[in-house]
């Protein structure tokens, strides 16, 4: 790992360049870590730079790092060649987010925002190492961002839901639990969907935000041994409660930042122009204090039974 | 030559869908953003008119070369300075095509190769192709069509992949109108070019199906541009998409990484190349009928190499000065000089008209 500082980016690169034996292409990248210090200032210089690269395939992956991004290249991959192959895959597994450059640069020039994975770096006794404490890197949330600038993060469970609002989410279990956590059920989605439109009321814009899955139940333990038509419909409103009230926690916390992460001043701009040229310039704080984001859910639990 | 109606078809569809394609879609969005449909669909309906009018005169015309025919219409003079336009106009055109070209490829693919070598090769090429004359051209582009088409169906298919079709309202509840009608003339000088099928005349006859083959021909080319600019604009947005220089060249490359298609991008601009190359053999092969008939000359081959060099030494001029080159592309005054030549089929019947040539079908 070849590491340089400068003022800007090609500078910094030229610096690298000057102690290789090889020519760097850029066309190579796949995946973009940047760190949070970094990410909190402003990713617009990089932005940029990839715009303007030509080589550069503006499907690469982007990802925030928790510390340094360097930390996050010192992993160990374990099940890849490289560590920038573990990034992409993981990346694309689609169990959180899968935000590439192009997602980034659309945002930024619509001026509404995104966000990524948020990864950070642990250290883990690896079996396979002799019980060796090695670097593992995983995600733990997501990162908000407003244009270009990062403005806070969110923990896993809030990250999912937002992903899942931006329609991108792969398969993912869900787990409730009910009677004070004595009885438990996860439900496996496998098809995770999402709409979002926008209808204008009198006090202003209204944002409605409608998630659909439908998945087998996979788990579950019931202390009270309730029948198993009573028990689809427990845990389909018990899920459908919980996602909603994930959603609504990441929004709330969205709205705190200032980030509009699912691009809902899209939605506006696409339907109601005249509006949206009026607040265009201030949408962040707009976002922040006025939106009115409203959440349905609706999800299918299949649980294929004998009983009648 | 054996020609059947349904290649003039495929000649015009291939002469007219290259370049609009590839240069016109980036500026469009630019100036216009959700409302360029309208543009392209007006633009579109008057392309019908002008290729009516062509329809009129190569009718008039009947078996005579249009060249030569053209003096009976105009006016000895009248008809020597339209041909003199022309020269000059198809060697404008062929030159800001090499240096479009040599822009695009260089920049992206061959960054350290200086562009003088780049113009010089694809100068060539024009050259060659245009001294096999005009029959091998109509050859060429049948065999490339279906090649060319099931291309660009592909591309819109990779397109709708990634596509935001929640955008589409925004296509209605846009309603600058002064924008789209603007690019109106944009459009018209993109797209525009019917005239130049008066040249087809000695090979192929003005009947009622050539007028078929071409209205066919502007529907299918009106409808690419209209999907191409649909699928840009709904994969990148308005703003990004008036940003990016080469979408569809990004689209591609975006696909995959190590697959086929992600790679794939040489492919495409080698079908991409060679509609280009047959677009502007054509022209040259245009300016060599007219400066050949200026000059009263018989052996018109020799001439293909002289307006080719120029068209080299032009892009060659442009390439020295690329920013004024980007600048002029798109102000008023050029687009506006390209549509007076679209329109010389309606002068021409204007004139027609007025002195009335349409009376006898047949004019000696």
């Amino acid at each position: 790992m070849i590491s340089r500082t400068d003022e800007t980016i090609p500078d910094a690169i030229r610096n690298i360049q000057k102690d290789l034996t090889r020519h760097l292409s850029f066309g190579h990248t796949r995946e973009i870590t940047v760190g949070r210090d970094y990410a909190e200032a402003g990713i617009g210089d990089l932005l940029d730079w990839m715009d303007k690269e030509p080589n550069f395939h503006i499907s690469s992956f982007l990802t925030t790092a928790h510390g340094k991004a360097k930390d996050i290249a010192q992993l160990i991959p374990l099940y890849e060649q490289m560590p920038a192959e573990v990034l992409r895959k993981m990346t694309l597994q689609h169990i959180m987010f899968s935000t590439s450059v192009r997602d980034i640069l659309i945002s930024t020039y619509s001026k509404v925002g995104f966000a990524t994975n948020y990864l950070s770096i642990r250290k883990e006794a690896i079996p396979s190492e002799n019980d060796k404490q090695e670097k593992w890197a995983g995600i733990q949330g997501a990162a908000l961002y407003q244009e270009d600038k990062m403005k806070g993060t969110l923990n896993v469970e809030d990250a999912r839901a937002i992903a899942w609002a931006n329609g991108r989410l792969g398969k993912q279990a869900f787990s409730v639990t009910w009677d004070e956590g004595k009885s438990r059920a996860s439900v496996l989605f496998n098809k995770l969907k999402a709409t979002r439109k926008v209808k204008m009321t009198k006090k202003g814009p209204q944002f409605m935000i409608k998630l659909y899955a439908s998945g087998n139940l996979i788990y579950k333990k019931d202390t009270k041994k309730r029948n198993d038509t009573e028990l689809t419909h427990l845990i389909t409103k018990l899920l459908n409660s919980k996602i909603e009230e994930d959603l609504s926690s990441a929004i709330t916390m969205t709205k705190r930042v200032g980030a509009d992460a699912l691009k809902l001043g899209t939605l506006l701009e696409w339907k109601y122009p005249g509006y949206w040229k009026n607040i265009q310039e201030d949408w962040s704080e707009y976002y922040k204090n006025q939106s009115d984001i409203r959440i349905q859910t609706k999800v299918d639990v299949i649980y294929t039974t004998n009983q009648p | 030559m054996r020609t059947t109606s349904f290649q003039t078809f495929r000649f015009a569809s291939i002469y007219m869908l290259t370049v609009p394609l590839a240069f016109m879609i980036p500026p469009l969005i630019t100036s216009s953003g959700f409302q360029g449909w309208m543009s392209i669909v007006l633009g579109g309906l008057i392309n019908i008119m002008l290729i009516f009018c062509t329809y009129k005169l190569g009718n008039v015309a009947s078996g005579q070369s249009w060249v030569d025919f053209g003096d009976k219409i105009a006016g000895k003079w009248g008809h020597r300075v339209l041909l003199i336009l022309l020269v000059f106009w198809s060697v404008s055109y062929v030159s800001h095509d090499i240096e479009q070209f040599t822009l695009f490829y260089g920049t992206v693919y061959m960054r350290d190769t200086p562009p003088w070598f780049l113009q010089l090769l694809i100068g060539i090429v024009i050259m060659i192709t245009a001294r096999w004359g005009f029959d091998t051209l109509v050859y060429i582009a049948d065999g490339t069509f279906i090649i060319i088409l099931v291309g660009i169906i592909f591309i819109l298919v990779i397109f709708s992949a990634d596509a935001d079709f929640q955008m589409m309202p925004a296509l209605i509840t846009h309603h600058d109108f002064r924008l789209a009608f603007t690019d109106v003339l944009s459009v018209i000088s993109w797209i525009g070019e019917w005239f130049i099928f008066l040249f087809i005349t000695p090979q192929f006859v003005f009947d009622k199906k050539t007028l078929r083959n071409l209205l066919w021909s502007n529907t299918l080319v009106t409808f690419a541009c209209l999907l191409t600019w649909l699928l840009v604009l709904l994969n990148f947005g308005p703003h990004y998409g008036s940003h990016l220089r080469y979408p569809i060249l990004q689209l591609i490359r975006g696909t995959s990484f190590t697959g086929l298609i992600g790679n794939a991008d040489p492919l495409f601009i080698g079908l991409w190349a060679t509609s280009l190359i047959i677009h502007d053999a054509f022209l040259i092969y245009v300016g060599t009928s007219c400066l050949g008939h200026l000059l009263k000359l018989k052996e018109k081959k020799p001439l293909s190499i002289l307006l080719v060099g120029t068209s080299i030494v032009a892009a060659f001029q442009y390439s020295q000065h690329i920013t004024e080159f980007q600048k002029n592309y798109n102000i008023l005054g050029f687009t506006l000089y390209w549509v007076i030549i679209d329109c010389i089929p309606l002068v021409y019947v204007l004139l027609a008209l007025v002195r009335g040539k349409f009376n006898n079908n047949k004019i000696g």
